[in-house]
């Protein structure tokens, strides 16, 4: 195709809004992962290392103008049209998107990622959808996650979402019905925290976590270790005693911040180093988690 | 002819290098007696093609006395035992292995050492009874892979094990991996019915760690080989009981320095021309040493029914393919241009074509095998094999689509090494579902590097890099670390891109919406 058009927000789920795609993953999940990055994220972390999937184009324009090789056009109002053809992959269109959105990504329909997965299809153990918030496209989530499972060739692969937890119960109850398992992000455990750090409450995080664990749904829990914030004894010890009360045996994994491709907030954070992982995984099984990775 | 004097210098430099051990001065003299001798006969063409690169013999040496790689069949010699050698036949693993380690000591190959060690678990598995415990087991192998990798220095050195996965394949997992030696190189014969996925799996955490083993895709090769088959050397498929005589390379990338006109004409003129040039090197070579040297009259292993001449085979290696076909469609790049991989597919039909229709005198089925050349350190420039040049690696998986339409060419081998990131430390599954997808798309090996080991695959071979640095000190113990610093150093043998980067760390990857 040698020009993307952006189409208005789809309504039936046929079209996701897709990001990326890692067609190989070894950080996503068991096995080698097919991995499908949505566009667009509800909570707003400053420690997010990928911001530009966050928002979602609104076609205000401004990328237009920064775009020396016209790879991003206007034609009508509203629709930022890309042309892959002309673009350098300067970047300069996401530096600049005040919705912190991505002007170069082309809707997609559900069909074509289907036939993408099903090339990739021998080499993995499954597909992971990711994000952004894979669960605010729900619809075309679940008619992707439906034709898999009802794809004979298909079916065998696991399916398996990684979320930040904001879901609710009638979103989890559709979702379940189509899904083997669900990777979440605890990203605190004080509800102020929490708060500061994704900008949204901690409750509906652990409703989540709940829920999936009650239908051993929960693949992983995961902590975004950060030196100064989520690494103390006080605040480990009391994630720890949210996940034991949901599942004590559930996988947990340790992931150290890293400041790379962090917005300017999260600056003032270093590097977490090894030491602060080791020391947190000593603190996490000391309080009564079996599977700490 | 050398002079005297100029045979003389180069004697006294080997005598008194100080990156030679005692044994490494031996086997340098001994090559540098052999090329007094003249050059097997051969025409000025032929002649001419050495000189410019086009054909290359891998300094072989002026006088072939001896196979370039040697597969004997292990099993007959553990049953019968070896009159030469004056030896009863084994009663027990412990004996067994002692047993190998001494005929080990007479399997001549182009190194001097041997080259093959055995499908050891399929051959050593009549000796288990119920006192082998897995640590039993383990200690004894501990020991046997100690006396290998310091007796048999060099990583062209290589053991097999599987299809099937019995105790004694687990036992060798664990203790190579445990060990990280360089020697022996390891390849797991791994058949999806037979060998099952907890095999795979286990290997795939020992690659994980040590990069090895090599896997060989078992019910694809077998289908090549009735008589059995071994994984020798760099990737070298080859027949049980036999081997072959010589490996003699067409570099296609000089071929097409010698190359003008079309595409078309190349395909009709030169690229035969240089194919068969390269044969007629291979067979004056073949005819020294059957005619000459004599040497399948003259060997306890063809009396006792170890190696049988007639399963000795030619390997007729290409190499460059890459350079070729980016040569020939400028502007395209082999791997990830779909022309530059259909020119890739013409090459090489119409090279295994010929191969398969050209006989070789004193070889198996009257015919040479092609293979996919690894390498060596002189390759400066010119990519291994029909391999993709390091640095222009597409996406894994894509990558492997790329090379894989290749490999039922390949008869004797054909490699590439897949550069993994390390992430994949903590998720050895992928590995198995990567060699899993591979082989279903019809690949006939495959073989990964971890960046981060300190045992790292060059060719095919392994060498340890903390060896390679303090090479530049001292000897190595290990006969092959010179090769390795060379290749590393010429073919920039580290930046081959590693796969696979996450989304983590780069939004910016391969992406269906951007493939316009």
């Amino acid at each position: 195709m040698s020009l993307a058009v952006r189409h208005p927000l789809d309504r039936d789920g046929e079209i996701l809004e897709v990001a990326g795609v890692a067609p190989s993953s070894f950080v996503d999940g068991p096995g080698n992962r097919y991995v499908l990055f949505l566009q667009g994220c509800n909570f707003d972390c400053p420690a997010c290392h990928n911001p530009t999937t966050i928002g979602r184009c609104d076609g205000c324009g401004v990328c237009i103008d920064v775009c020396a090789l016209e790879a991003l056009t206007l034609p009508v109002t509203g629709t930022v049209l890309f042309h892959p053809g002309r673009c350098d992959s300067c970047g300069d269109c996401l530096r600049v998107c005040p919705t912190d959105a991505d002007p170069t990504i082309r809707p997609l329909p559900v069909d074509e990622v289907v036939s993408d997965i099903a090339v990739h299809a021998p080499f993995v153990s499954g597909v992971t959808v990711s994000g952004g918030e894979p669960t605010l496209q729900l619809d075309g989530l679940i008619r992707l996650f439906t034709r898999l499972r009802d794809d004979p060739g298909l079916a065998h692969l696991e399916r398996l979402v990684d979320t930040n937890g904001s879901l609710d119960r009638d979103g989890w109850e559709r979702l379940l019905e189509v899904i083997d398992g669900a990777m979440v992000d605890l990203k605190a455990a004080s509800p102020q925290r929490h708060r500061r750090l994704t900008g949204h409450d901690i409750e509906p995080v652990i409703e989540s976590l709940r829920l999936l664990a009650e239908r051993n749904k929960l693949t992983e829990v995961r902590l975004l270790v950060i030196e100064g914030e989520t690494d103390d004894e006080t605040e480990l010890l009391a994630w720890a005693g949210i996940v034991r009360s949901v599942d004590p045996a559930v996988p947990v994994r340790l992931m150290p911040f890293r400041r790379q491709g962090t917005r300017p907030l999260a600056r003032r954070w270093h590097d977490t180093t090894p030491e602060t992982i080791t020391r947190a995984r000593a603190v996490l099984v000391a309080a009564g988690l079996r599977n700490v990775r | 002819m050398p002079s005297f004097d100029d045979v003389a210098h180069a004697v006294r430099d080997i005598v008194t290098s100080p990156r030679l051990t005692y044994r490494q001065r031996l086997h340098q003299l001994a090559l540098a007696a052999e090329d007094l001798l003249p050059y097997p006969e051969i025409s000025a063409d032929a002649r001419r093609a050495i000189d410019e690169g086009v054909v290359c013999d891998l300094a072989e040496g002026h006088a072939p006395y001896r196979p370039r790689y040697v597969l004997p069949d292990y099993a007959t010699a553990l049953r019968q035992g070896s009159d030469h050698l004056e030896l009863d036949p084994p009663q027990s693993l412990e004996e067994a292995v002692d047993f190998l380690k001494i005929l080990y000591h007479h399997v001549p190959s182009i190194t001097g050492l041997p080259v093959y060690f055995g499908d050891l678990d399929t051959i050593l598995e009549p000796y288990l009874d119920e006192t082998w415990t897995d640590d039993r087991l383990d200690r004894l192998f501990t020991r046997f892979w100690r006396f290998l990798d310091r007796t048999i220095p060099d990583a062209f050195a290589h053991a097999n094990i599987g299809p099937d996965d019995t105790p004694i394949t687990r036992s060798i997992l664990r203790v190579d991996r445990a060990l990280a030696q360089v020697v022996p190189n390891l390849t797991l014969k791994w058949d999806p019915v037979v060998s099952g996925d907890g095999l795979l799996r286990e290997a795939a955490v020992a690659i994980a760690e040590v990069n090895k083993p090599h896997i060989a895709n078992d019910p694809l090769i077998r289908r090549d080989f009735p008589e059995g088959y071994g994984v020798v050397s760099c990737y070298n498929t080859l027949p049980l009981g036999g081997g072959s005589h010589t490996l003699v390379r067409l570099n296609l990338h000089a071929s097409l320095a010698h190359h003008t006109g079309s595409i078309e004409r190349y395909l009709t003129r030169t690229l035969p021309d240089h194919v068969e040039l390269t044969f007629e090197v291979m067979e004056a070579r073949i005819r020294f040493l059957v005619e000459e040297a004599a040497f399948y009259e003259h060997s306890f292993l063809v009396d006792e029914g170890l190696i049988h001449p007639e399963r000795f085979t030619a390997m007729f290696g290409i190499f460059g393919v890459a350079e070729l076909v980016e040569g020939l469609l400028p502007g395209c790049t082999y791997g990830r241009h779909d022309e530059a991989a259909d020119l890739a597919r013409q090459v090489i039909d119409t090279i295994a074509d010929i191969v398969q229709s050209r006989p070789v005198p004193y070889c198996r089925n009257d015919r040479a095998l092609l293979h996919a050349q690894s390498g060596i350190a002189d390759d400066v420039g010119v990519t291994a094999g029909a391999r993709v040049r390091i640095g222009a690696e597409p996406e894994l998986v894509d990558h492997i689509l790329t090379v894989a339409p290749h490999h039922p060419r390949f008869p004797a081998g054909i490699s590439d090494i897949f550069a993994l990131e390390r992430s994949v430390r903590a998720n050895p599954q992928a590995i198995a579902d990567v060699t899993k997808g591979a082989f279903a798309r019809g690949m006939r090996e495959i073989t990964f590097n971890v960046e981060g080991s300190d045992l790292v695959r060059v060719t095919g071979y392994m060498v340890r890099l903390s060896d390679v640095e303090k090479l530049r000190r001292e000897a190595s113990r290990i006969n092959s670390t010179g090769l390795g610093a060379d290749s590393i150093e010429n073919w920039r043998l580290l930046d081959r891109v590693p796969r696979v980067i996450g989304m983590e760390t780069d939004p910016r990857m391969r992406s269906l919406l951007r493939s316009g």
